[in-house]
């Protein structure tokens, strides 16, 4: 088994067959063939892994990898709707060039995958003292709690966000 | 984006130098440096190479943010999340793995899922391992297994967590629960973990066999059996005592109060509640002793209010408070 669980060979077996499923899924063969090549270079990532486990049903282990950038990909769809939602509830939508639309949407979904890993009160915290402005006081008494968990909150929250960068 | 190509580059700060530059970011937001802290903020950065380019990264960061107009942030940042179960939902059925599949374990090399309740809601989900995984309210926890570990990292609230048995012949890889403090490793069991955010501290109950809890900071384990509730922060494990009741109730959407100070029992109730639910201190201390369903909280404090002297004051359906009658 393990000498068949090369990359390539999974590629060459597998690849139409991922296509075809993940076209079932987003209605698109482009975006299929898409996410098809991402998920390879996923498992090109987890060469080591492969060699480890050996696999019984290939296709299951490309189907968990695919469903995963699925999501991602549906996320990221559902960010960027809100987003040109959001963006055309300015008052002056137009003042905002495409190019800078494209790097500001770049810029709020990187910063979101790394929101989704925080517990809501830090996420809460985090985003009165980015958004609003608030001060740490300000955010402990709104949310009932010390200035120090404040503080700790935030440090949360920075703390992933630059990993997030990195 | 320059914070992209910089980092690129090959002085990649360690998390832990990244943990501190977000301590940094922490201080500054609030307050400008005093002379002292700024000499040492000095210091670290030049520490290397690595640190510089961390705090490189978090000026990224900050005009990142700041190029944000703020409307457009709230309504993103501030949405309410669509967890992996609810995109899940989105994809239908054939995303679905269906609950107790014969699956080995070396056919599933690493399989992630997060699991989220909201406030009042409770969830059960069977792990691919048969292992079953209950979440209380407003809970969170993100599970990956993979050949060599089954690790639950609980986010946010409170599960219970019932092992499944190895099957004869095979050993099964540990099954841990990582929480914010340390980690709980299940020697065949039965148990549930609550995390409380605010106190920075975790609680353990152990209903079947036994677990061993390791807190963040220390390298021992502490065995825990069954019978028994211990509450631990990253520094230590504090005090150990017997459960209340053999059973974790929240499974079966009761509270059973037997002899509970008021305070307590709405402090309990209000984790199931939308909104603000709070018992003045001036009958805080009345004791009372009740089954209460979990499901419909206000009939349970009806059942309070027709129990003792005390009425419930509803402002809105949010904001409601026990007071003197």
């Amino acid at each position: 088994m393990i000498q068949n669980c090369n990359v390539e060979y999974l590629y060459n077996e597998h690849n139409t067959w991922l296509k075809n499923w993940l076209h079932t899924k987003l209605n698109c063969s482009y975006q299929a063939a898409d996410l098809a090549q991402d998920t390879f270079v996923r498992v090109l990532m987890r060469r080591d892994e492969l060699d480890i486990y050996q696999l019984r049903k290939p296709q299951a282990y490309l189907r968990v990898i695919a469903k995963g950038l699925l999501i991602d990909h549906f996320r990221r769809k559902d960010v960027e709707r809100t987003f040109l939602e959001a963006l055309s509830a300015l008052p002056q939508p137009e003042s905002i060039s495409p190019e800078a639309q494209k790097i500001l949407l770049e810029t709020i979904q990187h910063i979101d995958c790394a929101l989704d890993r925080l517990p809501t009160p830090v996420r809460k915290a985090f985003l009165l003292s980015q958004l609003e402005g608030a001060t740490y006081q300000e955010i402990a008494d709104l949310m009932n709690i010390s200035t120090r968990t404040v503080k700790r909150y935030m440090q949360k929250g920075f703390s992933q966000c630059l990993l997030a960068l990195a | 984006m320059p914070a992209r190509t910089r980092l690129k580059t090959m002085h990649n700060p360690s998390r832990k130098i990244m943990e501190e530059a977000a301590e940094w970011l922490t201080i500054m937001q609030d307050t400008s440096l005093t002379p002292s802290e700024q000499t040492a903020f000095n210091n670290w950065r030049t520490l290397s190479p690595k640190h510089e380019q961390a705090w490189l990264t978090a000026q990224d960061l900050m005009g990142m943010i700041d190029a944000v107009p703020a409307e457009v942030g709230k309504t993103i940042w501030g949405r309410k999340r669509l967890d992996r179960r609810s995109a899940f939902k989105a994809l239908a059925t054939l995303l679905f793995i269906a609950p107790g599949a014969k699956i080995l374990w070396d056919e599933w090399p690493s399989l992630s899922a997060d699991y989220k309740t909201s406030v009042g809601e409770t969830q059960k989900i069977t792990l691919i391992d048969g292992s079953r995984l209950y979440l209380n309210t407003a809970s969170s926890v993100n599970v990956t297994f993979n050949a060599t570990q089954r690790i639950l990292h609980l986010i946010e609230g409170e599960i219970l967590v019932e092992t499944a048995k190895a099957k004869s012949g095979q050993s099964s890889p540990p099954f841990v629960v990582q929480t914010q403090s340390g980690r709980i490793r299940a020697l065949g069991t039965r148990f549930s973990v609550r995390q409380f955010e605010e106190r920075e501290e975790v609680r353990v109950n152990v209903y079947e066999h036994g677990v061993a809890i390791t807190p963040t900071s220390q390298v021992a384990e502490t065995r825990l059996n069954k019978g028994n509730t211990l509450t631990f922060n990253s520094n230590k494990t504090m005090k150990l005592t017997t459960l209340d009741h053999p059973t974790p109730l929240w499974v079966s959407g009761q509270i059973i109060s037997d002899n509970m100070k008021l305070g307590d029992l709405i402090a309990e109730i209000s984790r199931y509640r939308m909104g603000v639910l709070r018992c003045d201190p001036a009958v805080s201390h009345h004791r009372i002793s009740g089954v209460f369903q979990l499901s419909n909280t206000d009939v349970a404090l009806n059942v309070i209010a027709s129990t003792l002297p005390v009425r419930v004051s509803r402002l809105s359906p949010y904001w409601v408070s026990i007071v003197e009658k």
